[in-house]
């Protein structure tokens, strides 16, 4: 397949203060992002958070309220659906009943007038990539659903499209297909080189497949980056808790020349920071069990689950709020056992506004020498 | 009643060694009843076709036993003008039916698909005219359309039966529509449909048996329909099958074998239509106010 | 929900115009008309001459007067009320008697509804000419049976005859109209959860209590439409009372409907007429108020 685009000096897409209504509900505001050729972005955000609203704006589907929309250079925003030549796999599928595969996968080519030769080769090129080429003359409810997905992207590819968009389009697929066609999905996108956008609610889904992640809440871009930048350099505590799985752990507390304080736990060293109400951030791989009465403060164990190669414990301070830490291989504890525990190095821990979320940056070096 | 609430057959067949037997009682009961009952709503129907077979004269006083056959009352019939009843009606609902789907299948296109304003009072106007009673609007109508010299105009009457019917077309053919999923119209826009497009290679042929359901049931409405065409239709010749089958009704003499074998002829289409989409139109019902 | 931009509102408008410019043609002018009409005195000979303003007239001779008073209560006693309760009440029992295992089990089912398609598809024009038939006093088949065994030695004249009119006119109804209710419930107790019965069946329920409990809430909604959409045709109709007995013996079984028509055809007084039709719109919209709040809110909600 081609792979021209990627050379294009433009952004495939980009945004510019987007902003959508329903009537009275504001459901995006003040979006702005730009997508590289090329690139694979995801999407993500808790449901209701605007996501199906943002990928069906850039098809097309639904028009602005404000804002513009460029593909390659060119203001789309009034264009309509068919004109901006993108192809949208939905989470539906959206297969035609009445059409066979090679039928749903020739109607875009059809409707565009396209010579008979073209279109059949195409299709059969399409379909061999994705094996369809057995199924080619059922009709979609003789498929099973991990096929009938195959030939909802099959009609995208055949299109050859600027951009590809995904509407959640694992989430119809059991666990084990699921994660097969993740790498189809992340081999599909090496191979044509194509920019897709791509919204789920999974963020593990994001994270394997994604160069570049969106994290949208209510309406707004949380913070867009890679993976890495995420998960690392969280910019608020939403972003914080809404990547990495189990989620982070937070909490409430106060600090002071270079010192954390909460009514259970107390971390010195922390050098240069903001001083006064602050929430602490730590992942629960940062997390690790203390040998007795060191670490940073105790909790008591409410359920262990051991995964094989690690243990995932859940527990609670004094004052409940919840911890969860993961530890290598597995661990001899039981419900109500109390546990010291430790971090590994307090540049894993993140700190974060009480009242606005937002991150608050440490003084760069380690707290030794400050 | 025998049992009053009823069990489904698959339950039925699981416990059928635990349900009680009926006594005999109960089971002569039942049986007597149907069979009141299939006579109470068939005879009717079945006389209107035995009696349009038997010599008027036998129709009356008790000489109903008599086995005489004779196709006499539709020739009769057929030489008071009734060909050409069937033909006016044929004609005009034909081409009534034809408009009304369509106009129907564009509205309710729309009316399911897009968010507009006001769409509540276009669904509130669709309602009132199916409630509002048509006998009221009879002289109105009567006069406009004397004004314009369009009374004895097949036109005119076709123009009325098309609107009289769109409203329940509408509300039918939206219940259809709302089955299809919109993300099928949206697949089809992005596959670079215009809005033409995807009606007439998707949603037309998903919707092809709402469609015809729909037409049915429009056809039956004007086949039968009475107060239009008498109020528009003067001249006999140009009269509808209702009006001829009235005209049957001399003041004092009535002739029950032409009356009858008119009356067959009048239900026989209707039949035909009415049966294969029955279900269908049950089914609307029955979901419509089940679903809620 | 297709969002729709400028070119868009153009579609929207251009497939909704045929449909709603000619309903609105069709009905918002001759309403508007009659109502108009309804405050003249305006005859259906004078129409050239036009008719004189005559205020509220019209209304107030119709409240004075007794025979008025008597059409309405024919149209909502016996034209709707009896007849709609005969229906609903029948419909449904015969529904049931349909659907109960009993019937089932003797392979009744489907010849009961079989039978009960045909007078459904039956015209109602023609439904009250072969009951006209069979009730007919010379020649009625009722009659000659009658006869025949001695129960009577005068025939009766059903349709024309005071003590007989409205239970004949009632019975021609209840046949046209009975099927689309027993068919409908039936369809409807057909989706009553297969579940609800077994956990019934578990918990030791008794048939009344089953019925009670479970088939009857179950089907009620339906019913109610039913009911409504049943008392708004009927209501409405002009066919059986008019083809009938043309509202006789006399004006014994005058409806609203019969009133409109005879007001304005038989005795021309076109003013009347409309404010008769007036006031049976009105009360024709108590109905469609009810039916609109909650069936079509209901179906279409999302939709509006
Ligand atoms: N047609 C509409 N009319 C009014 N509000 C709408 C419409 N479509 C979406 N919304 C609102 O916009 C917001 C965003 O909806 P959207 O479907 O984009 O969420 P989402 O992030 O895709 O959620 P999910 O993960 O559940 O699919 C929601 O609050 C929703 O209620
Ligand atoms: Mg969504």
């Amino acid at each position: 397949m081609e792979t021209t685009i990627v050379t294009s000096q433009y952004p495939a897409l980009e945004l510019k203060n987007v902003e959508k209504r329903f009537e009275n509900v504001i459901a995006l505001q003040g979006l702005s992002f730009s997508v590289e050729p090329g690139a694979f972005v995801a999407i993500v955000g808790p449901s209701g958070c605007g996501k199906s609203t943002l990928l069906r704006l850039i098809a097309g589907l639904e028009a602005t309220s404000d804002g513009e929309i460029w593909l390659d250079n060119e203001d789309v925003t009034e264009a309509s659906a068919g004109e901006r030549g993108l192809a949208m796999v939905f989470q539906s599928y959206a297969l035609y009943p009445h059409k066979t595969v090679r039928e749903n996968m020739a109607f875009s080519l059809k409707i565009a007038k396209r010579p008979k030769a073209e279109i059949e080769s195409r299709v059969a090129e399409a379909a061999r990539a994705l094996q369809l080429e057995a199924y080619l003359d059922r009709l979609p409810k003789q498929l099973s659903g991990g096929q009938r997905q195959r030939v909802a992207i099959g009609r995208a590819i055949v299109r050859k499209p600027k951009v590809f968009l995904f509407d959640e389009p694992l989430s119809n697929l059991d666990a084990a297909l699921r994660a097969e066609t993740r790498v189809e999905l992340a081999e599909l996108h090496q191979r044509l080189a194509a920019t897709m956008i791509y919204v789920t609610h999974d963020q593990v889904e994001a994270m394997t497949l994604a160069d570049q992640i969106i994290i949208l809440n209510a309406g707004q871009i949380q913070q867009m980056g890679s993976p890495k930048e995420l998960y690392n350099e969280p910019k608020n505590a939403f972003v914080a808790g809404f990547i990495g799985s189990p989620k982070m752990n937070f909490v409430s507390g106060t600090i002071n020349e270079g010192v954390f304080q909460s009514t259970d736990l107390s971390i010195p060293g922390l050098g240069q920071t903001a001083s006064g109400a602050i929430t602490l951030g730590v992942r629960p791989e940062a997390l690790m069990l203390a040998d007795s009465d060191k670490g940073i403060g105790q909790i008591e164990v409410s359920i262990v689950e051991y995964l094989g190669d690690e243990s995932v414990i859940h527990g609670r301070l004094a004052d409940g709020t919840p911890i969860i830490l993961r530890e290598k291989g597995g661990v001899e504890l039981n419900t109500g056992d109390r546990v010291f525990i430790d971090i590994e190095n307090v540049d894993a821990l993140h700190f974060f506004s009480p009242d606005s979320g937002e991150r608050i940056v440490r003084s760069p070096k380690t707290p030794n020498k400050g | 009643m025998t049992d009053i609430a009823m069990n489904p057959p698959a339950v039925k067949r699981r416990k059928r060694g635990l349900t009680r037997k009926h006594s005999p009682v109960k089971t002569t009961a039942a049986i007597v009843l149907s069979v009141l009952l299939i006579f109470f709503f068939a005879s009717p129907v079945v006389w209107i076709y035995w009696a349009s077979f038997k010599p008027s004269a036998s129709l009356i006083g008790s000489g109903t036993q008599d086995l005489v056959f004779t196709f006499e009352n539709y020739k009769n019939v057929w030489k008071n003008d009734f060909g050409r009843f069937m033909f006016n009606s044929l004609f005009i609902c034909g081409i009534s039916v034809i408009i009304s789907t369509s106009v129907a299948v564009c509205a309710s296109y729309v009316l399911s698909r897009y968010r507009f304003a006001h769409k509540k009072w276009l669904f509130g106007f669709l309602v009132l005219t199916q409630i509002f009673p048509w006998i009221v609007m009879m002289t109105p109508l009567f006069i406009m359309f004397a004004k314009f010299d369009l009374i004895n105009n097949h036109f005119a009457l076709m123009f009325c039966y098309v609107t009289i019917t769109l409203p329940f077309s509408i509300y039918l053919m939206v219940g259809y529509l709302e089955a299809l999923p919109i993300d099928l119209d949206e697949a089809a826009l992005m596959d670079g449909c215009s809005r033409f497009q995807t009606m007439r290679h998707i949603i037309l042929p998903l919707l092809a048996p709402g469609i015809v359901a729909t037409a049915t049931y429009s056809f039956l409405l004007m086949w039968t329909e009475f107060l239009l065409a008498i109020a528009l239709l003067t001249k006999t010749s140009l009269k509808t099958l209702p009006l001829g089958l009235a005209l049957f009704f001399g003041e004092e003499t009535v002739d029950w074998g032409a009356v009858m074998a008119a009356s067959a002829l009048t239900t026989l289409p209707a039949l035909l239509l009415f049966l294969p989409v029955q279900s269908r139109l049950i089914a609307g019902l029955s979901a419509g106010s089940v679903k809620g | 929900m297709l969002s729709y931009s400028k070119d868009q509102r153009k579609f929207v408008l251009l497939m909704l115009l045929p449909a709603f410019g000619m309903t609105a043609a069709f009905f918002l002018w001759p309403t508007i008309y009659n109502i108009k009409n309804s405050f003249t005195d305006l005859s259906l000979l004078g129409l050239r001459e036009g008719g004189k303003w005559v205020g509220l007239d019209n209304y107030i001779a119709l409240f004075n007067d007794s025979d008025f008073k008597k059409v309405v209560f024919n149209t909502l006693f016996w034209l709707t009320f009896v007849s709609v309760s005969i229906r609903l009440v029948l419909g449904f029992a015969i529904a049931l008697f349909i659907e109960s295992q009993l019937v089932r089990r003797l392979r009744l089912t489907v010849p009961l509804r079989m039978a009960a398609l045909l007078p459904w598809a039956t015209p109602d024009i023609v439904a009250v000419t072969v009951w006209k038939q069979i009730f007919d006093g010379r020649t009625g088949v009722i009659n000659n049976k009658l006869l025949e065994w001695g129960f009577i030695d005068q025939p009766i004249v059903f349709l024309g005859d005071p003590s007989y009119v409205w239970p004949a006119v009632i019975t021609i109804i209840v046949w046209n109209g009975l099927p689309i209710i027993v068919l409908t419930m039936a369809a409807a107790l057909q989706t009553v959860p297969r579940d609800l019965y077994e956990a019934a069946d578990i918990d030791g329920a008794k048939s009344w209590t089953k019925f009670w409990h479970v088939t009857f809430p179950h089907a009620l909604p339906a019913l109610a439409v039913l009911g409504l959409l049943t008392t708004i045709w009927t209501f409405n109709n002009f066919i059986y009372v008019w083809m009938s007995t043309s509202a006789g013996p006399g004006t014994f079984s005058n409806v609203l409907a019969t009133e409109v028509y005879l007001q304005a055809f038989v005795n021309f007084k076109l003013g009347l007429s409309s404010a008769i039709g007036t006031f049976m719109a009105a009360l024709a919209m108590v109905f469609g108020v009810i039916y609109f709040r909650y069936v079509v809110t209901k179906r279409f909600g999302g939709l509006m």
